[in-house]
């Protein structure tokens, strides 16, 4: 099946009429915010108060503090917070585990991506979608403005799977290569790594470059229940390896074992490092879905 | 081997798809699962395939292949060469006479066990062999052709029914030999019979037939053998009915309520018409009358020119024990007396007239003179249609006239007064004084009469014909001539004297002469009417004096052409008698057909095909929870 699918296909009507819906929601639960009030971590220009540091060469004169230097004898400069747009990065795993599923966990990737982009669109920040495998690594730029949301929802349309395999963290360390600007990182992906410490290095290696990250990991209900008992030839999607194996009840329930095991301890890693996660089922309405992650808050701003 | 059903081969086409399946079956399923990585830990649970798993397979092909074999050979009908030597034609004949009907004390009938035995023959049978069924009835019917479907066999069996009568086996048995040596193999008659025969059977069948005797020689009974009756031939009015009752139960001199002849409580035999009691008579024989077969006789005379239902029954006295139902009973009907008409051609003769009027069922019309005869005959004619009396024209002293083309029926001429094809007349009286010396008293016109002391005044001398024959002769001059045979078309008489030159008309041989004449145109099929009843053989349970006095093999099927006994063993029959039950039993328990045999080669192929479908179940279902 091909995944350049029809934007029509993809994001019906109706659910986008419910995504507009959405927008109004995010606004309540951000109240009392203003467009592009979003302290920034640089300094800047803005009438508040942020910090003090030490003058050295080249700095403006106009920002010393004398009350300071009256004070402590030296010089030192008043920092002020800078207000900047909010960048919104839409990590978007495209890697062939997400290729499977009824309905297909990437279409229900994007349905979620397109939704959590038009909110931030909606609140004048600015959107970008990084497609985390295949060749084009830095995928649609952050962009702002509702008009150009038609125009992301063709390029989620035509966003094929990746051809060839690519562990979690090779795919995020080629996306910070790219030094994008720091903002919120959202990730929906499945969390299927390259082995079982990938997702969580991969992890890692978001929050260590000061970006806001929310996971949200999209779960099938086949990958619980995988197969009947009985002899099968499995198929790896995402290396294509195979594997011959004679199964039992024992041992699928072994295997649901582990991967509850896995799926807690995402869980815990998340709550350990404050980063909001939501963990759904493609049985799970989008806009149903959208509404959770508002409400659980850190998906949006 | 040869094979019924060669066709079935085209369905080893059926292993194709087999194979096919198979292969499908046993190539793994490939299923895409999102990662291996927590099947890659289960690897210790999950086992790959090992070689003996694969080795299963194989013999689980082999097994389907096999199933497959069995069954298309189990549909191919397959014939063994030593199952043809061996097929065995077995003709299965039944007497379904009316004395194996007979009831015994606790026990089945003949024919009951004959039907029984037959059965178990059929079930004994093996899956090679054939059978026919023969009933050895009159006539004999085929009732089963050669088939080896026992069902079908004993479904047959279940519909026969025994007949009313008693019948000849003979042309059944000879049937049933026909058949079962048709063709290459020689067969096997045999015949279930209670040997109530009426001829012997031929010395030859001693070897060629296999006996199994239904009798049983404890069967009593008592039954009417004969019951009839007929019209006296002196008077027509008077009826003669007569019965005779066989007995085959010795006679008891105890006073045992359960034999059927004990001396203080008799048989009776009741009589009744039109249901009406008329009569009841105690039954009871003479000292040795049982012994030697002589049955009791009884005749009754009644008057009685009317038709009506006559029945004769026997009454048994209360817990009296009689074998055979059918026999107990009989009735017939007789017909009224067919009244006469006599034409009496003669001038006004008080005394004449009278005389014929006094015959009994007559009806009299004197016609005269006789030129009035042609309209009476035209008539008559017009009439013909209603007209069911027998006719009698008396001439006297007058004759139909040769142009009027018309010869009665039946015509008595006396005195004729012309010619024609009664006779000439010769000129002149007879000579002397006619006496009568020689008459013929078989004749059934002049049964009964004495004419030797009747005084003839004269007598015409006439000339007969050559056709008629001389009754009465008065020396060489006949007397009385005529042409009185029971086929002929125009019958005629002549007396040639006239009435009243003689006294025979004040003598009583003068009505009994005509009486004589109507009774013999009355027709001989109302005269004498007997009841259909089983027969002597069957009431008497007589067996066969040749059947009995031979010795028989004993009645066994056996596998493989063994005798179970060989003829002319010292053996009788009434010790195969004695010995039935135990016998039949033995034959059962003496077959020395194998058990395997009972059942033909293809089924056999069918069950070895459901235990390997069994087996290929239960690996199949193993091969997943294992």
């Amino acid at each position: 099946m091909s995944y350049e699918t029809q934007m029509d296909q993809l994001f019906p009507t109706d659910l986008l009429r419910r995504m507009e819906a959405l927008t109004l929601l995010a606004r309540q639960i951000n109240r009392g915010s203003q467009r592009a009030e979003r302290r920034s971590a640089q300094r800047g220009s803005s009438v508040e108060f942020a910090d003090y540091r030490q003058f050295s060469d080249g700095d403006d004169w106009r920002h010393i503090d004398w009350n300071a230097y009256a004070r402590w004898r030296q010089l030192a400069l008043k920092l002020y917070v800078e207000e900047e747009d909010l960048f919104v990065h839409l990590l978007l795993d495209t890697s062939r585990s997400m290729e499977w599923g009824s309905p297909v966990k990437y279409d229900y990737a994007r349905q979620l991506a397109a939704g959590l982009a038009l909110i931030a669109l909606s609140n004048l920040d600015r959107a970008a979608i990084v497609p985390l495998a295949g060749n084009d690594p830095v995928g649609w730029r952050p962009t702002r403005g509702k008009h150009r949301f038609v125009q992301m929802l063709r390029y989620l349309a035509d966003l094929p799977i990746a051809d060839k395999p690519l562990p979690m963290t090779d795919a995020i360390n080629r996306w910070l290569t790219f030094q994008p600007r720091r903002g919120l990182v959202i990730w929906l992906t499945d969390f299927w790594g390259s082995d079982l410490k990938d997702a969580f290095r991969a992890l890692d290696r978001v929050r260590y470059s000061k970006h806001e990250v929310a996971a949200i990991q999209i779960v099938d209900g086949g990958e619980t229940n995988p197969v009947d008992p009985g002899e099968f030839e499995l198929e790896d999607m995402e290396t294509g390896s195979l594997k011959k194996i004679i199964l039992d009840n024992a041992s699928l329930k072994q295997y649901q074992a582990k991967l509850n095991d896995y799926q807690e301890s995402i869980r815990e890693y998340c709550v350990r490092w404050s980063i909001p996660l939501l963990q759904l089922s493609t049985k799970t309405d989008p806009a149903e879905a959208l509404t959770r992650a508002l409400r659980k808050g850190g998906f949006a701003r | 081997m040869s094979f019924g059903a060669p066709l079935a081969f085209w369905l080893f086409a059926l292993a194709a798809p087999i194979i096919g399946f198979y292969l499908m079956r046993a190539r793994v399923r490939r299923r895409p699962v999102t990662s291996l990585l927590f099947w890659d830990q289960l690897m210790t649970q999950a086992r790959t395939s090992p070689l003996w798993r694969q080795l299963r397979r194989w013999l689980s092909l082999l097994l389907q292949l096999l199933l497959l074999a069995l069954i298309v050979l189990a549909l191919g009908r397959p014939i063994l060469d030593w199952q043809t030597e061996k097929r065995r034609p077995i003709a299965l004949t039944l007497d379904p006479s009316i004395s194996m009907q007979a009831t015994v004390p606790g026990g089945a009938s003949p024919w009951e066990k004959s039907i029984q035995t037959a059965k178990r023959m059929v079930g004994q049978m093996r899956f090679f062999d054939e059978m026919t069924l023969i009933l050895a009835g009159s006539p004999p019917e085929v009732i089963s052709p050669w088939s080896r479907n026992k069902r079908a066999l004993k479904d047959a069996l279940d519909q026969l029914k025994p007949e009313a009568v008693e019948v000849d086996p003979h042309d059944g048995i000879r049937l049933a030999l026909n058949l079962a040596n048709r063709g290459d193999t020689p067969g096997k008659t045999i015949v279930l019979t209670d040997g109530v025969w009426n001829h012997p059977a031929p010395e030859d069948w001693s070897t060629k037939v296999e006996w199994v005797w239904m009798n049983d020689e404890s069967i009593q009974n008592i039954g009417i053998t004969k019951f009839a009756s007929r019209r006296s031939l002196r008077s027509s009015e008077e009826l003669v009915i007569f019965v005779e009752i066989l007995s085959s139960s010795p006679s008891d001199n105890s006073d045992s309520q359960t034999s059927v002849t004990p001396k203080s409580n008799p048989v009776e035999i009741e009589l009744y018409r039109d249901e009406n009691l008329i009569d009841v008579i105690p039954v009871e024989w003479s000292e040795g009358d049982i012994e030697n077969s002589r049955p009791w006789r009884k005749e009754w005379r009644f008057n009685a020119t009317k038709g009506a239902k006559y029945e004769a029954r026997l009454a048994f006295p209360e817990d009296a024990v009689d074998g055979i139902e059918q026999d107990n009973r009989a009735t017939f009907q007789t017909e009224s007396v067919q009244t006469a008409k006599i034409y009496w051609v003669s001038e006004p003769n008080l005394f004449l007239d009278a005389a014929i009027q006094a015959l009994p069922q007559v009806r009299f019309q004197r016609v005269w003179p006789p030129d009035s005869i042609p309209a009476l005959i035209a008539g008559q004619e017009n009439q013909q249609a209603t007209k069911t009396d027998t006719e009698l024209w008396i001439f006297h002293q007058a004759t139909p006239d040769p142009s009027w083309d018309w010869r009665p029926a039946n015509a008595l001429f006396i005195a004729p007064q012309a010619d024609g094809y009664w006779g000439k007349i010769k000129s002149g009286e007879q000579n002397g004084i006619p006496t009568i010396a020689e008459w013929d008293t078989t004749d059934p016109a002049l049964k009964n009469l004495d004419l030797g002391s009747i005084f003839f005044r004269s007598a015409l001398n006439m000339e007969p014909p050559a056709e008629a024959k001389i009754l009465v002769k008065s020396f060489e001059a006949p007397l009385i001539f005529g042409d009185w045979k029971q086929d002929a078309p125009n019958r005629w008489m002549v007396w040639a004297f006239e009435l009243l030159e003689t006294d025979f008309v004040f003598r009583t041989a003068y009505p009994s002469a005509l009486a004589n004449l109507l009774q013999t145109l009355r027709p001989i099929d109302s005269m004498a009417i007997a009841s259909e009843l089983p027969g002597s053989l069957a009431t008497g349970l007589i067996r066969n004096k040749q059947l009995s006095t031979k010795s028989w093999t004993h009645p066994q099927i056996t596998p493989s052409g063994e005798e179970g006994q060989a003829p002319g063993s010292a053996e009788t029959a009434d010790a195969n008698s004695d010995v039935l039950e135990g016998q039949n039993t033995q034959s059962s328990s003496n077959v020395k057909t194998p058990w395997w045999s009972i059942f033909p080669i293809w089924w056999w192929a069918l069950v070895a095909a459901l235990v390997w479908f069994v087996v290929e179940w239960i690996l199949y279902t193993r091969r997943v929870t294992e």
